[in-house]
């Protein structure tokens, strides 16, 4: 069967990002995040009873960016985790980074604890890209992040981020082919996509920011796809490549595949018997619902059986593993299974419907035709 | 039984007949006068909007007459618009006598002699009233002359009123007493009585109006309708003042109204016989004739889920108007759904508008044809209301489409831009008068396909507003028409095809494309959208696909808000069509459907 996962949020950051629209707030105060720490092991231990006969093989420390907290804050949060949760011996441990102050012994610290993976935001290897992007490390630091964590032998994730207004093919070429080189194990590439109530989104608003065209964008994502096939890498969602099977992020795949999940931390989202819960996105009413015994949970709602397969189909877009049609529930599907099929949208594999290259550039629009 | 008169007032639309039934009604007495509104029989909001008559209504009203006598009468005012015609036959099937009220500046016209025919094919006494007398245009002595002239009636039995006014309406009330005949009939007879009209309603079921002709009826008795068969037992009966009131029985000569716990919409039929089962009669009445649609249009439910409700909806509706007719159908594009038949545009647009407020349906209608009739190579001639019949064009030897006699009332100024449109629309044989200072009549013979499509909308905006038209059929007379067909991604949608004169054909064909393309999102595929005569494409337009789609990280698990998208237009779909892989609004079939033929 397969083993759920663990989802710890750290809703803290230097400075916020001007695209980015994850929860986490900008703060360095240690009695705030000493607080979390604390509210975060109560949280831990309210599910000790959910965790009972369950063996987890995934946990993903992400943000936010846990590099604010200290090795004894990482300490707590992950001896708090062993106290109450088992693992399997091959748990795959996650934990985002950026390549500022990225040191051998920060790493080898991590590997103590049982980190075995590193998905590091790099985002660019290109300065101009960098401070375009407002990230406070430099093309230098990402390189020898990217060093540092290789040559302790942990699986190693690059985030990059393309489709910058000005960048040309030729420069986001460049910028995988430097990002290759480095032989990351997995690298997520995304696209710049500008979200509504983030900096970058207000000017766009106010028409002092053009994201690139559609056909550029569309351009660069089969570029990245092509580049990094060559280079042998599996695209195995619509923006994840790994080098083989073995480094797919088992615990995004969770996600994709309605694997049981438990999300902990302020914004973080569950996932367990038909069952998907949320948190609260509020650090302070997180802590002190937390503090006062109560689970910080926002919402939480049933799946109904329409939800299911309503979820099967969409998430199913989005894997190289596609989708059973024996799940398509609507009627008279064949037509459009057929025509989208003709057009490259998808190919059939026994009676798997495997979205290709152009399925996956679509993969937000497809569902539509299933539902 | 002798004191009871029933009658109605008949006339060309607007002479004054819902005027003069308030005039009777309030000379009554039963509504005080604070209640009281004008034309207060038009009851549907619709017939208040349009300041016309719909539906016949029917009241009861008691009068005491100048020989002491008091008296019940059973007035029911009638439409008189052309597309109504039915609603005056029914309504004569209960009276023994009418009113004829003939406008005294417009004189004798089209409705008032079809109207008049009707009441002298049943036999009934005929009342001439002259009305608007009070109008500095009425022509008496001109109106007198046509009535014995064209309407053969002696013009010296006319009653001159007022309805607005009031004046002489003593007079008519005193004629309708003493030259109306008294119901006829024997109360010791089995019952038989006649249903004229029903409606439903959510509480009590079915409510059937009806004449007794023989015979009574009281709550308790057993009925059977005959048609149908089946069996109630009556719980309520009364007689219709401003609202229903009941009473003890309802006996030979009556007009009122039943309730039997009728449920079942599909039990009753307009025109059937009730008679008692313990007591039945061996012969039912003659009923109505079928009324014989002109104008032919498919209903859609806009969401396919709501096909049920929408069928329940036009089984009610049916009782209420017993000139609309349906049956069946379904289509490829827009699901299941019915074909109807309607008198004319007019009544077309009422039932789209009862069907939408009354019954809260949301529906599509396709666009309205008129009836074909095809000669093909084997002699045979078929009729056809439905593009989807259409025969194989290499077999069509002869085609005839229904021509109208068109007659337009304007004032003089816009002549020249109606004349136009009247070229535009194939109008032919045009004759013009003047019917009095700077207002005139025109005459001329057109296609009823072209009156059916946006003759009413067009000429309102030509004339402002001032000018208003009336036909009738003429005669079938040869014609050159084509099927237009729509394609989508090489799907035909059967819902937009339609049978058109040719060479109006290249342009709505230039006008569906581009509309389609206007309606029709962008989507992950390409969409060609082709207009077809035959296998020949004779317009085309092209929506070109996104070139991606936002691709969204579903970051620390959270699948949710997707999915709420998603369930967002799952929602946004049931209003949509797929046609093959192309998703098409319902609002595009809808915009398509309300082209004007620029
Ligand atoms: N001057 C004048 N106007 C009248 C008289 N009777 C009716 N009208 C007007 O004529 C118009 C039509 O009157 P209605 O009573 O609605 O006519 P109708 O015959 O019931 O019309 P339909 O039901 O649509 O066929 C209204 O504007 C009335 O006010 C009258 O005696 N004198
Ligand atoms: S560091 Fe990451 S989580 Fe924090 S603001 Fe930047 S992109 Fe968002
Ligand atoms: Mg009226």
């Amino acid at each position: 069967m397969n083993k759920p996962g663990i989802y710890i949020h750290i809703p803290f950051c230097k400075e916020k990002c001007p695209y980015c629209d994850f929860y986490s707030i900008s703060c360095q105060k240690q009695n705030i995040i000493e607080e979390f720490i604390y509210s975060l092991g109560k949280e831990i231990f309210f599910y000790q009873n959910l965790g009972k006969n369950k063996i987890f093989d995934t946990i993903y420390i992400g943000g936010g960016s846990p590099d604010i907290l200290n090795e004894k804050q990482i300490f707590t949060i992950v001896k708090n985790l062993y106290s109450t949760f088992k693992f399997s011996s091959d748990t795959e441990f996650t934990i985002e980074l950026n390549p500022q102050n990225i040191t051998r012994e920060k790493i080898m610290f991590l590997k103590d604890i049982g980190v075995n993976r590193i998905s590091l935001g790099v985002q660019s290897l290109d300065e101009k890209d960098l401070k375009f992007l407002c990230r406070h490390h430099s093309v230098l630091s990402g390189q020898k992040a990217i060093e540092i964590i290789r040559s302790l032998d942990m699986a190693l994730n690059i985030d990059l981020i393309y489709a910058l207004p000005y960048q040309t093919k030729k420069m986001w070429l460049k910028i995988l082919n430097d990002a290759v080189i480095c032989e990351p194990q997995h690298i997520s590439a995304y696209q710049l996509t500008i979200k509504d109530n983030t900096p970058f989104g207000i000017m766009k608003m106010e028409k002092s920011f053009k994201e690139s065209s559609e056909k550029k964008q569309a351009e660069l994502f089969f570029l990245t796809s092509d580049f990094l096939e060559e280079k042998g890498f599996i695209h195995y969602e619509v923006s994840n490549f790994a080098i083989n099977e073995k480094y797919f992020c088992r615990h995004n795949m969770k996600y994709w595949q309605r694997i049981f999940y438990l999300g902990l931390g302020p914004s973080a989202h569950s996932f367990f018997n038909e069952e998907r819960w949320s948190n609260y996105s509020d650090v302070e009413k997180y802590c002190s619902l937390c503090k006062t015994n109560i689970l910080p949970m926002e919402k939480k709602e049933k799946l109904t059986k329409q939800q299911t397969n309503l979820e099967k189909i969409y998430l199913g877009f989005r894997t190289k593993m596609g989708i059973s049609e024996k799940d398509l529930y609507i009627d008279n599907t064949e037509k459009i299974v057929e025509q989208l099929e003709n057009q490259g949208f998808i190919n059939i594999i026994n009676h798997q419907i495997i979205p290709t290259k152009k399925g996956f550039l679509f993969s937000g629009g497809l569902p539509f035709y299933f539902i | 039984m002798e004191n009871i008169r029933n009658f109605s007032i008949i006339a060309h639309i607007d002479h004054g007949k819902s005027t003069l039934a308030d005039r009777i009604i309030q000379h009554s007495g039963i509504i005080p006068e604070r209640e009281f509104r004008n034309q207060i029989l038009d009851n549907m909001d619709i017939e208040r909007e349009r300041g016309i008559t719909i539906k016949s209504q029917t009241i009861n009203l008691p009068y005491k007459a100048k020989d002491g006598k008091e008296y019940l009468l059973n007035l029911i005012d009638t439409p008189g618009h052309v597309d109504f015609h039915y609603e005056v036959s029914r309504a004569l099937a209960s009276c023994e006598g009418v009113l004829l009220v003939i406008d005294a500046s417009q004189g004798v016209e089209a409705q008032t002699i079809a109207n008049l025919f009707v009441a002298m094919e049943e036999n009934l006494k005929i009342i001439p009233v002259i009305n608007k007398i009070d109008l500095p245009t009425a022509d008496i002595d001109k109106v007198k002359q046509q009535i014995e002239k064209e309407l053969d009636l002696n013009p010296n039995d006319a009653i001159l009123c007022s309805a607005k006014e009031g004046i002489g309406i003593e007079n008519i009330l005193e004629a309708i007493v003493n030259q109306i005949p008294p119901p006829r009939g024997n109360i010791d007879k089995p019952l038989t009585g006649l249903v004229f009209d029903a409606r439903y309603d959510i509480f009590r079921g079915t409510v059937v109006s009806c004449r007794i002709f023989d015979g009574k009826i009281k709550p308790g008795d057993s009925i059977i309708f005959m048609s149908t068969n089946s069996k109630f037992i009556v719980e309520e009966v009364g007689i219709f003042r401003l609202n229903k009131v009941s009473v003890r029985e309802l006996s030979v000569g009556s007009v009122g109204y039943i309730i039997a716990g009728i449920k079942d919409v599909n039990e009753v039929k307009i025109g059937d016989t009730i008679t008692l089962f313990n007591n039945p009669v061996s012969l039912s009445l003659a009923g109505f004739r079928e009324s014989k649609p002109v104008v032919f249009s498919s209903i859609y439910p806009v969401s396919s889920e709501d096909y049920e409700s929408l069928k329940d909806a036009l089984a009610k509706y049916k009782l209420n108007d017993a000139a609309f007719v349906y049956q069946k159908d379904s289509s490829v594009a827009l699901g299941l759904g019915f074909r109807c038949g309607f008198l004319g545009l007019l009544h077309l647009e009422v039932v789209q508008e009862r069907l939408e407020k009354e019954f809260n349906q949301s529906i599509i209608m396709t666009i309205p044809t008129v009836q074909y009739r095809f000669t093909i190579s084997d002699g045979q001639t078929l009729t056809i209301d439905n593009p989807l019949y259409y025969p194989d064009p290499s077999k069509i030897k002869k085609c005839e489409e229904p021509y109208v006699n068109m007659t337009i009332y304007t004032p003089e100024k816009y002549f020249g831009a109606i004349m136009k449109m009247c070229i535009d629309k194939r109008g032919i044989n045009s004759k013009f008068n003047y019917i009095r200072q700077g207002q005139m009549e025109i005459h001329f013979e057109i296609p009823l396909s072209e009156v059916i499509f946006d003759f009413h909308d067009k000429l309102k905006s030509l004339t402002q507003g001032y000018g208003s038209f009336d036909y009738e059929f003429s005669e079938y007379r040869e014609s050159d028409v084509v099927k237009l067909d729509i394609l989508i991604n090489g799907d035909k949608i059967d819902a937009l095809s339609m049978i058109i004169y040719k060479e109006n054909a290249y342009k709505r064909a230039r006008g569906v494309c581009e509309k389609l393309k206007e309606t029709i999102p962008r989507q992950q595929i390409r969409i060609d959208i082709q207009a077809a005569i035959g296998s020949k494409i004779i317009s085309r337009s092209t929506i070109s696909p996104f070139r991606k789609d936002v691709i969204a990280k579903c970051y620390g698990g959270d699948i949710t808000r997707k999915r709420k998208l998603l369930e967002k237009q799952k929602e946004g779909k049931k209003k949509m069509k797929v046609v093959g892989s192309a998703i098409i609004p319902q609002n595009a079939f809808i915009a398509v459907l309300k082209i004007e033929n620029e």
